[in-house]
């Protein structure tokens, strides 16, 4: 490559690395911004008083480190179940032959297109008659529910694409169903799942709606209620709202940075293999 | 290569799914243990008090460290040191989503004993499913409660009253003194000068008046301001809302939709003020970018917040909307209501309980008095001045106590719901495309619909 090539290429890809950190560069900034400092003309600029103390709120009177483990314990378990069911699923509809497969692959793939905000009432009745408000498992369960179709969608196309002749191999050599699904389906799919448990996360890692609707007890709020102990009716605390949006982002780019990589190994792995 | 990875997975798989179902066993156990209780609570409660109780009180005010959620937190710690026996779980949510989990508990019947309820269409949706308890107006009489006379009109249905005002809310415009003084533009007081005065403005790049348009609830309340200075008559509009006559009857409310339109075409909105919200808006104003603010009487604490630049709070002052050279309207003349307030809930599961602190929480030495020391609002209870109110603080105080009249409502919570959504929203077109004849129908097809 020509050394003039190599330089623009370069620019170009700083640029669009810019362009994408540059929200994330903003928040920092504006996290130790005095409350009079948002709104100026200036993009980023060094404040003179630099407000640290707004991460202490956000750590204390955001209850930031019990929010955080209740994310942590929604989001596992939300992708644990995701993932379990819905490779189960995607293997029933591309290897097995039974009665009524499209139609229920096609119900299950309604389920993408029904907003949250219709189910909410209904659901929070049901909910409430079964117990399950103002527990893990309300929350849990509404979340599995509304991403099983989308990760149903994604892994059956992939594992379409997987030969054949590997199964049959390992019938011949006598695997079990589970054996087949779990033991070598599961690997060769690796990068489907590994994308479907991060969009997982991230829907589960930000979702308010669902969250405030089921839950009433302060032990059980996730991330986004820290957010709102900032928010007054008229007035905001936006310096300790950016803070506890720092602190809420920071897991979230550390584990799309792990992952994004393995998406890519995964993919380009595949791709030699053929 | 396989082999671990699947067995370390597997056995990942059993631990995260049992956390969650070893930690809802618990919480499970706490659930029943509660409502065990509880039972037992609302038995002994009947008997006689002294044993705990725990109410359960939904606010939509999650800030519980400033501003009114402080004074509301206050109130509550009070209550809780003087009767120890009782617990009050509050649940704070902001605006939004507080309507929205207002809904659902409405529907599902929750037992929450008190909540926060706005005044209006969405009170009257919770009253007509039934949700909250009745209050019987002869209680909150005397000397105890002090309540301004008129207050409870929005939240009074078919002559029931149903929640009692914790604010007296009215608009007036803020203004930034040394803005006026440096350009040598005269304070207005008549529409006119208004007018004028934003040109002035406008030539030295200052924003004439900060508006939060993405709210349009701020201008619906100003259509209603000017119609008020054209007619002089309070009650035209609401009456037009419903039904009990048309919009068309009165030439003032086109006439003042023709002066709202005026607004925006001579600029005296700051630039791009449709995509203002309230912070945005308030921001423009305490920087000092914009020389007026047309807001409610609840930001009487701007001069004594201290996040606020401390050049901007002395410069703080207020004055009446404008008067209009031939209308009717005096300038004493306001657009005031009650906006937001607090009522019991019908499900409660401890209803002595829950009226105790519920009577308690709006007694004048209780909200009133806190709400006034604090300068976080203007409550709708006769209060004691302190002497140590801000200037802006005895201006308001001035104002509301000199009042010819008062409205009591906002035309666009007069209503239902719905028309609250339409009446906003021909407010937001008359401005930005609309002609004032098409809003005045739009009115009326809203106001018909209910």
């Amino acid at each position: 490559m020509r050394p003039s090539r190599k330089w623009m290429l370069w620019t170009f890809f700083l640029l669009v690395a810019l362009v994408q950190l540059f929200p994330l560069l903003w928040l920092a900034n504006f996290s130790i911004v005095e409350a009079s400092g948002f709104f100026t003309d200036k993009i980023l600029f060094w404040p003179d008083a630099p407000q640290w103390h707004n991460y202490v709120n956000a750590w204390v009177d955001g209850k930031f480190p019990r929010y955080l483990l209740n994310s942590v314990v929604v989001s596992a378990a939300t992708i644990i179940l995701t993932v379990v069911i819905s490779v189960s699923m995607a293997y029933a509809f591309t290897r097995m032959q039974w009665k009524g497969r499209s139609v229920v692959y096609s119900i299950i793939l309604l389920g993408i297109m029904i907003p949250i905000h219709a189910t909410l009432l209904p659901n929070f009745a049901i909910f409430k008659e079964l117990g399950l408000t103002n527990s893990y498992w309300g929350l849990i369960l509404p979340y599995t529910a509304v991403s099983v179709p989308f990760a149903t969608f994604i892994l059956t196309g992939f594992m379409k694409s997987i030969p054949l002749a590997v199964e049959e191999s390992a019938v011949v050599d006598g695997a079990s169903i589970y054996r087949i699904v779990f033991r070598i389906i599961l690997p060769l799919t690796m990068p489907a799942v590994v994308t479907v448990a991060v969009s997982t996360f991230l829907t589960c890692w930000n979702e308010f709606i669902m969250a405030y609707t089921f839950i009433s007890k302060d032990a059980l709020k996730t991330l986004p209620f820290s957010v709102m102990n900032f928010a007054g009716q008229y007035s905001s605390d936006y310096g300790s709202q950016f803070a506890v949006m720092v602190l809420t982002s920071i897991p979230a780019v550390i584990i799309y940075a792990i992952f994004n990589e393995k998406i890519t190994k995964g993919v380009t792995a595949g791709a030699v293999k053929g | 290569m396989s082999k671990p990875i699947s067995k370390s997975l597997a056995s990942a798989i059993a631990l995260m799914v049992a956390v969650p179902v070893a930690l809802t066993a618990c919480g499970g156990n706490n659930n029943n243990s509660n409502s065990g209780a509880a039972a037992t609570n609302s038995a002994a409660a009947s008997n006689g008090s002294g044993e705990s109780v725990t109410l359960r009180f939904f606010s939509n005010l999650p800030d519980r460290k400033s501003g009114q959620g402080l004074i509301e937190q206050t109130v509550i710690d009070n209550y809780v040191k003087e009767n120890p026996n009782v617990k009050i779980e509050v649940e704070a949510l902001a605006e939004e989503p507080f309507k929205n989990k207002l809904k659902a508990y409405m529907a599902s019947n929750e037992p929450v004993d008190v909540t926060m309820v706005h005044f209006g269409a969405e009170l009257g949706t919770l009253v007509s499913a039934g949700w909250i308890e009745e209050l019987n107006p002869a209680d909150y009489e005397g000397e105890t409660y002090n309540f301004l006379p008129g207050v409870f009109k929005g939240f009074t249905f078919n002559d029931k009253l149903y929640g009692l005002p914790r604010n007296s809310d009215y608009e007036v415009i803020y203004y930034n003194k040394k803005l006026f003084a440096d350009n040598g533009i005269k304070v207005p007081t008549t529409l006119d000068e208004l007018f004028e005065a934003s040109k002035a403005f406008r030539d030295k790049g200052i924003e004439p008046m900060s508006m939060n348009g993405k709210d349009l609830w701020s201008m619906a309340v100003m259509y209603q301001n000017i119609a008020q200075r054209l007619s002089g008559d309070q009650n035209s509009i609401l009456d037009a809302t419903a039904g009990t006559k048309k919009f068309a009857d009165d030439a003032n409310l086109l006439e003042a939709a023709k002066i709202l339109k005026r607004f925006a075409d001579e600029k005296v909105f700051n630039t791009a003020y449709m995509t203002m919200d309230y912070g945005a808006s308030q921001n423009l104003f305490t920087q000092g970018k914009a020389a007026m603010w047309y807001m409610g009487s609840w930001e009487a604490g701007m001069a004594s917040n201290e996040s606020l630049p401390q050049e901007f709070r002395d410069n703080l002052g207020v004055i009446q909307f404008p008067t209009i050279t031939g209308g009717k309207g005096i300038a004493d003349d306001l657009i005031a209501w009650n906006g937001g307030g607090y009522a019991l809930v019908k499900a409660s599961k401890h209803p002595e309980e829950a009226k105790k602190f519920f009577d308690y929480m709006m007694r004048a030495d209780q909200w009133a008095k806190i709400a006034w020391d604090t300068g976080a609002a203007v409550p709708a209870q006769k209060y004691e001045l302190t002497g140590n109110e801000t200037e802006v603080q005895k201006q308001l105080t001035d104002i509301l106590l000199n009042a010819a009249s008062t409205s009591g409502m906002t035309f666009n919570d007069a209503g239902t719901a719905a028309f609250k959504d339409a009446s906003q929203n021909a407010v937001g077109k008359l401005l930005t495309s609309g002609s004032p004849e098409k809003f005045i129908e739009e009115l009326q097809a809203a106001a018909d619909k209910q």
